[in-house]
């Protein structure tokens, strides 16, 4: 009596194309943000959005967990830290890239994903280190489901 | 003398459906796992105006078709929207869409130029269905008035 590794090598060929597929679906440039919706977001095609510097807005929990200070009146975050490429940044750091990266190239675009619920002063930051860096292409990343935000 | 080989019963010659059942089962899970992460990230594109280079930080001065104002309503839960100093009812983003679909139908030019001004502790998500609505009622120049400063950056990271 033998032992049958066919169905095992099925199954880890599948897993390995799998994780090869998935890990490149999750991109590094992307965190895990919660968008706003918009029903006129058309799917994004990263090939046609050519060069582009993505700016992650996320609501800063750990700024926000003493006291529940860092709180809107609504329960919101208030809060934003911001993420480049994996890295935590500042805004600073944000102007000074998107100067660096329109240097290289003016049709640079900044892809802004912040979280639904922050402030919007959070994201005015980024458009203002758009502005001051030249860049005049912003996208706004949004989900493009049924959901409306009224 | 010659052994004959054993010819195994014709019941015994049936496919193993195992590994098919193993693969689709993955190819399934795949599938499930894969439609969550590309949960239809959309982008919604802005023009800068021109005017602002680097550097910038100069107010421009326009002269918009519509002028919008987003403010906190309902302690941050909720927006009031209002169009060149007038309160849209309580409707919120809802009643917008509507008011800019009539401007459309009334003739407003689809290249006019909508500003659009966020009140700094409006939630994000009410500043983009604002901006949502104008790209749905058909307005191609939608444009944000900054409350913060523009200054010039130049150090890279």
């Amino acid at each position: 009596m033998t032992l049958n590794l066919a169905p095992m090598v099925d199954v880890m060929m599948c897993l390995i194309i799998f994780f090869m597929l998935a890990s490149k679906m999750v991109e590094r440039e992307n965190s895990v943000v919660a968008l706003p919706s918009a029903a006129a977001a058309r799917e994004a095609d990263r090939r046609a959005l050519g060069r582009r510097v993505v700016v992650n807005v996320l609501a800063d929990a750990a700024a926000a967990a003493p006291a529940d200070a860092g709180r809107g009146p609504a329960g919101a975050p208030e809060f934003a830290r911001y993420v480049l490429d994996e890295r935590p940044v500042t805004l600073p750091d944000i102007a000074g890239r998107l100067a660096a990266e329109h240097a290289r190239d003016p049709g640079v675009r900044c892809v802004i994903r912040g979280d639904r619920d922050l402030p919007y002063h959070a994201v005015e930051a980024v458009l203002a280190a758009c502005a001051g860096a030249g860049v005049e292409n912003v996208v706004f990343a949004a989900l493009t489901d049924a959901r409306e935000d009224r | 003398m010659m052994r004959r080989l054993a010819v195994p019963p014709a019941a015994d010659l049936a496919p193993n459906l195992a590994p098919m059942v193993d693969v689709v089962m993955v190819i399934l899970i795949f599938f499930m796992l894969g439609t969550s992460f590309a949960l239809s990230e959309g982008a919604l594109q802005l023009q800068l105006p021109s005017e602002v280079g680097p550097g910038g930080g100069a107010t421009v001065a326009v002269v918009p078709l519509v002028r919008l104002t987003l403010q906190e309503a309902e302690g941050g839960r909720g927006v009031r929207v209002t169009v060149a100093g007038r309160i849209l009812g309580e409707g919120g983003v809802h009643e917008l869409l509507a008011f800019l679909r009539e401007r459309r139908q009334a003739g407003a030019d689809p290249r006019g130029r909508i500003v659009l001004t966020a009140e700094p502790g409006v939630r994000y998500r009410f500043v983009i269905a604002a901006f949502d609505a104008c790209v749905r009622a058909g307005f191609q120049n939608v444009q944000f008035a900054l409350h913060q400063p523009v200054a010039a950056a130049s150090a890279p990271l």
